[in-house]
């Protein structure tokens, strides 16, 4: 069940994008900016030291904020009417493109005054209004109604949040004309460490296969005779991925399996475990989604070399004779896999990994048997199939 | 994965497919500021023979029998002399301003109906009132583009995505069509109450004769009048 919630959660987050709702757009907050209060007939009264304690006390990021009352803006006759318009028109259910600028002049006046935060406070005793202009915008960046005698108290949380000085004219242009980050950057190198866990299920091997005599196996084809078919695992892998396109990984994993031995003909052995190490070269071929930003997707398939290594451990019965010093040393195979995955990346930094994938080793054949008292090397042939999740840390370099 | 996870999936999926289903726009738009019926004094502007548009004028030459360079001019008055005589009955329209060009209103501006709607307005700017000598309306009927044809459609004359697609003229016209751009005007506060575009269509019975362009205008205006909630009681 929370598998199919956390998939209705990924689908609904792919899905948002596209039903998008419109969303005010955020105030972009100066230091040492300058605020002005549009007088009206029938507006509210607010100083313009109320207004700057205020905000310094909102923000203190704000800097030096300067407040006045916009003298030369009443002189400015149809900015004046304009502003008087604004006044009048502030009913219940009017909305900010009601009261756009339509004036050539007014939005000329508007953009001149883009630094600036210019407030109409109005109040008719029971309700409050409060309307903002910014950002040389032709209608109110803000516009918010409240009951009681004054909006002045909605004025604060709007000032909250990170301030940047305000931008010059050269600076303006150069973040006008900057593509978007997207395109901009189109070849990021990925450097990504990734640490995870996962589950093998081993095909092939016979349920009833047994290790009697420490070296006779009815059947020693598959590995899956010798010891138990399916165990957790753990990973570490390391690699670099090319333009969200082209990747190559090393990669080192361990998992445990029990002996599948029969204890009446090993009357000595308490215990016969297998360590199974595995050093990996990968290399993946895939595609980088990017649903919204800063939140990438990349499915991908992975062609993988294995190099595996078992090493058997055995704890012995105290007081029965031992038969063998050690059961087998190292024993190397190599093979192969394929898998299906896909990388999710959070803000260029962190990510998680989920793969599945089908993976064989074998030795190619059986040059140098081994006979003697000592038990042969467990047979080399795995088939299995795996699922890993991992978690990664990322570090991302721009070509 | 049971069944369950499945229909979560399937809710999403189709929540996700009708965020980009397209919603049927409506044709116009009223002011939520302004609630009420209009009251006090109500006066509607002429429509000036710029706000005329013929299409399909050669139909209406052969059809009326009026040389080329008059169908223009003559079907222009002819409707503005209708439109006067409904606002004055249906209305109670009591004062009659000049046309749009007359009154040296602004040019005309796009405004958002709904979704990918627009029309052209022209709205006096915000602080100059309209006045007819010493009255000044309450409310006025802003009439603006007016077009008369054949087969039209207003989605497809105002609707972005469509406006500038070239459509197959059929064989033969089958509807007489007429489309009105329209604002009441709040002119106390400079805002409009409500705005739109109307459409009537008739089956088109040859030869096309006066008397139906006459009866497509009524529609046309009672379209306006339910449009904008004037006194909703008359149905059209």
């Amino acid at each position: 069940m929370n598998r199919a919630l956390l998939l209705a959660a990924l689908a609904l987050a792919l899905a948002l994008p596209s039903g998008a709702v419109a969303k005010e757009r955020p105030l972009a907050l100066y230091r040492d900016a300058r605020f002005e209060i549009l007088q009206t007939a029938d507006s509210a009264e607010v100083s313009p030291e109320e207004l700057c304690a205020e905000l310094k006390k909102a923000n203190p990021d704000l800097g030096r904020p300067r407040c006045a009352v916009a003298g030369s803006l009443r002189r400015n006759v149809p900015f004046n009417d304009y502003a008087l318009w604004v006044a009048a028109n502030l009913r219940p259910g009017v909305r900010a493109e009601d009261l756009e600028a339509r004036r050539p002049e007014v939005r000329k006046t508007l953009e001149e005054r883009r630094d600036d935060y210019l407030f109409l406070f109005k109040s008719d005793g029971k309700e409050s209004w409060l309307v903002l202009f910014h950002d040389g915008e032709r209608i109110p960046a803000r516009l918010l109604r409240v009951r009681g005698e004054s909006a002045f108290g909605e004025v604060a949380p709007l000032f909250q949040g990170p301030t940047s000085p305000i931008p010059t004219e050269q600076e303006r242009e150069a973040a006008r004309r900057e593509p978007e980050a997207f395109y901009r950057d189109q070849l990021p190198l990925d450097f990504r460490l990734t640490v995870g866990s996962g589950y093998i299920q081993g095909f092939g091997g016979h349920e009833s296969a047994q290790v009697e005599h420490y070296t006779q196996n009815r059947d020693s084809a598959s590995a899956w005779d010798w010891i138990t078919d399916s165990s957790p695992l753990v990973f570490a892998e390391y690699g670099v991925e090319y333009a969200r396109f082209l990747g190559i990984a090393a990669v080192l994993q361990w998992s445990r399996y029990d002996m599948k031995f029969n204890p009446e003909t090993n009357p000595a052995i308490r215990d016969w475990t297998v360590d199974r190490w595995e050093f990996g070269a990968r290399a993946r071929i895939g595609y980088g989604f990017v649903p919204r930003p800063k939140v990438e997707i990349h499915p991908y398939l992975l062609l993988g070399f294995l190099y595996t290594v078992y090493d058997a451990e055995i704890s012995w019965k105290k007081g029965v004779k031992k038969p063998f010093d050690s059961p087998f040393s190292l024993v190397a195979v190599s093979g192969g896999s394929l898998a299906l995955g896909a990388d999710l990346l959070l803000k260029d930094r962190y990510g998680a990994k989920l793969e599945c994938g089908l993976s064989r080793r074998a030795r190619k054949s059986r040059t140098d048997p081994e006979v003697g008292p000592l038990p042969d090397r467990p047979a080399e042939a795995t088939l299995e199939l795996y699922a890993l999740f991992g978690l990664s840390l990322n570090w991302r370099r721009w070509l | 994965m049971g069944t369950r996870a499945l229909r979560i999936l399937l809710a999403a999926l189709a929540l996700a497919l009708s965020g980009c289903a397209e919603k049927a726009a409506r044709l116009h738009r009223a002011n939520d500021a302004f609630p009420d019926s209009p009251a006090g004094t109500i006066a509607f502007t002429s429509l000036g023979p710029g706000d005329f548009i013929l299409d399909g004028r050669d139909l209406f030459v052969e059809d009326l029998k009026i040389y080329s360079e008059d169908v223009h001019p003559a079907l222009a008055a002819r409707v503005d002399s209708l439109l006067g005589k409904w606002a004055e009955e249906n209305l109670g329209a009591k004062v009659r301003l000049p046309s749009a060009d007359s009154l040296g209103l602004p040019e005309s501006e796009k405004r958002r109906v709904e979704g990918r709607v627009f029309v052209p307005v022209r709205w006096p700017w915000p602080g100059d009132s309209l006045r007819s000598g010493e009255t000044v309306p309450d409310v006025v009927l802003l009439v603006g583009e007016l077009t008369l044809g054949f087969d039209l459609q207003a989605r497809s004359l105002y609707d972005y995505e469509l406006a500038n697609t070239y459509t197959e003229p059929g064989e033969k016209p089958e509807t007489l069509s007429a489309l009105l751009v329209w604002t009441l005007w709040d002119n106390r506060l400079q805002q409009y109450r409500a705005y739109g575009v109307a459409q009537a269509s008739a089956p088109l019975v040859r030869p096309l004769s006066f008397g139906a362009i006459d009866a497509l205008c009524k529609r046309l205006f009672l379209d306006v009048q339910r449009q904008s909630r004037l006194y909703p009681e008359i149905e059209p």
